[in-house]
């Protein structure tokens, strides 16, 4: 699993993939505190979360559509698979790679967290609150990725299925709203990730909330996992 | 040491392996043949546990492929049809990977050297994978199959795609490793398995048609021996004398090759050598035998005449 997890992080590293999510995303969420900070000279920061969070919609699977496309395509599947380790193993490795390539973007987004404490008030417990969402969120959005990731041998493919699916969990809420049909709306207001994520606005902890994100990630990881020795058998 | 009962890998209704059954004894070199498309690496990948069967078991010196998946994986070392390398990592880094992959426990640094030693790929050591040429990834997929020092090595069609004398390197090699490690090797070349197998297990259409080494094959399907001889006399006669001899079914004059003598084509039933019999009627009759040699078929007729053998029958 260390194995799988070192080289698919490395990989990042040293692949257009990695970089152009670390350009965009930074180069995105620093764009957001130029709009809502900068330029309001507000130290709010629920806005620019709000923004950075539904960017996660588009640069999730921009980071996960490379998990396994290219594994198939160059047949290097062969070589794990065929290792002793296990196709749980190998899932989790990768999910934990493309976790902490998001987390090594998150990093730099800290300055202007900095940068607003030194200029005025800032209220630290939206912002811890917030950084943990993300950080949960993602957890959830990467293992729904991943999913479309295995489904796919494109990449291309792999990210349009990601995203649109990412998308459809983000707007079920004000689908919802719109429509107003009761049994919809109870549908929605339980797997609303949008509805869970005010919690972390406000700085708040809820345990079922923590559980609700990490549960959807564990699902997702465990349908790929689920998909792939499937394929073995067909 | 690997065990093969009863597989069957189909893909809809269509048949890819059908009820394989074999077993590789420790030390063997086994040659895996077969036309394009007969289902050689469908069999290799289930034996890899890459690929699940639809039905049967493979054991790995007595574990199960599906049932204990990590024992039987750390067993073998394996080396698909196209070599699984990731391009964008140096082969030092490639090989690093593969040895942490594998969980390998014994002194890292000197077991890849030895291995790049063995392949030869210590010049290459440093490169991009994706800067190699064909002949040297294949070689970095065969070192590979070696890392962990498995007690089996299946390989995918080791030679293809390389040139003659890269060839000849890989045979040696994996005749040298078959002194070592048991190995199966899938090719449709017929002078591969000549040259380095022991046994040859041949299958057509997903099924086994044959499983013997290259002599009780050549022997069993070429069925009818067959005989050119060349003898000094009377043509007709000789024809004629010939033919009436027990277990003879056919006799031709070819022609003649030396002045004063004629070639027949000498064919006999099978299971039995008419040579004795021949040379002493000759003999008695004052016509000199002055040659004999047996047209054996060579592995290429064997193998034609066995795929196109539409009975399927497993020749033993």
């Amino acid at each position: 699993m260390i194995a799988v997890f070192k080289r698919e992080l490395k990989s990042y590293l040293t692949s257009p993939v990695g970089y152009s999510y670390l350009f965009i995303f930074l180069l995105a969420t620093g764009f957001f505190f130029y709009v809502n900070n900068i330029i309001a000279g507000s130290t709010d920061t629920i806005g620019y979360f709000a923004y950075t969070r539904y960017l996660l919609i588009i640069i999730l699977p921009l980071l996960a559509m490379k998990l396994f496309p290219e594994e198939r395509k160059n047949k290097t599947d062969q070589v794990l698979i065929t290792s002793p380790v296990s196709i749980p193993k190998i899932v989790i490795g990768k999910f934990l790679a493309v976790y902490a390539m998001f987390a090594i973007g998150l990093v730099p987004t800290l300055i202007n967290m900095i940068f607003l404490a030194n200029v005025g008030y800032l209220e630290w417990g939206i912002v811890a609150g917030n950084y943990i969402g993300l950080l949960f969120i993602a957890a959830a959005f990467l293992a729904i990725a991943m999913l479309m990731s295995v489904l796919t041998e494109s990449m291309i493919t792999a990210f349009i299925m990601g995203a649109f699916t990412l998308a459809l969990f983000a707007v079920a809420d004000l689908v919802s709203q719109t429509l107003n049909i009761t049994i919809l709306n109870k549908i929605v207001s339980v797997v609303s990730v949008t509805s869970r994520y005010e919690e972390f606005n406000q700085g708040l902890f809820n345990i079922s909330t923590i559980i609700y994100f990490l549960s959807l990630a564990v699902i997702f990881i465990f349908l790929t996992i689920r998909v792939i020795d499937k394929r073995r058998w067909s | 040491m690997i065990e093969v009962r009863n597989i069957v890998k189909k893909y809809g209704d269509k048949y890819a392996v059908n009820d394989i059954s074999f077993t590789v004894n420790r030390g063997e070199i086994v040659g895996f043949l077969g036309p394009n498309g007969a289902g050689k690496s469908t069999t290799m990948n289930i034996l890899t546990g890459y690929l699940s069967a639809t039905s049967g078991t493979v054991k790995i010196d007595g574990n199960d492929i599906l049932e204990d998946p990590t024992k039987a994986k750390k067993l073998i070392g394996f080396l698909p049809e196209l070599p699984p390398l990731y391009m964008d990592m140096t082969v030092k880094e490639y090989l690093d990977f593969v040895y942490d992959l594998k969980g390998c426990k014994f002194p890292r640094r000197p077991h890849i050297n030895e291995i790049c030693e063995l392949i030869k790929i210590t010049d290459v050591y440093n490169r991009m994978i994706k800067n190699l040429s064909k002949g040297y990834k294949q070689r970095v997929g065969f070192a590979q199959a070696l890392v962990g020092n498995p007690p089996v090595l299946i390989l995918d069609e080791p030679t293809v795609g390389l040139d003659p004398r890269q060839i000849i390197e890989i045979r040696n090699l994996v005749k040298k490793l078959g002194k070592t490690h048991t190995v199966i090797l899938s090719t449709h070349i017929l002078q591969e398995v000549q040259s380095v197998c022991d046994r040859i297990i041949v299958i057509n259409k997903g099924q086994l048609v044959a499983d013997g080494d290259a002599e009780t094959l050549t022997y069993k399907v070429a069925g009818n021996r067959r005989l050119i001889a060349r003898i000094s006399g009377p043509k007709n006669e000789i024809v004629k004398t010939l033919r009436a001899l027990d277990s003879v079914i056919f006799v031709d004059p070819m022609g003649s090759k030396e002045p004063g003598s004629y070639d027949y084509l000498v064919e006999s039933q099978p299971n039995v050598d008419i040579r004795k019999m021949m040379f002493s009627t000759l003999a008695n009759k004052g016509w000199p035998l002055i040659g004999l040699r047996s047209m054996d078929m060579s592995l290429e007729d064997v193998f034609v005449q066995l795929i196109t053998n539409d009975t399927g029958e497993v020749v033993e």
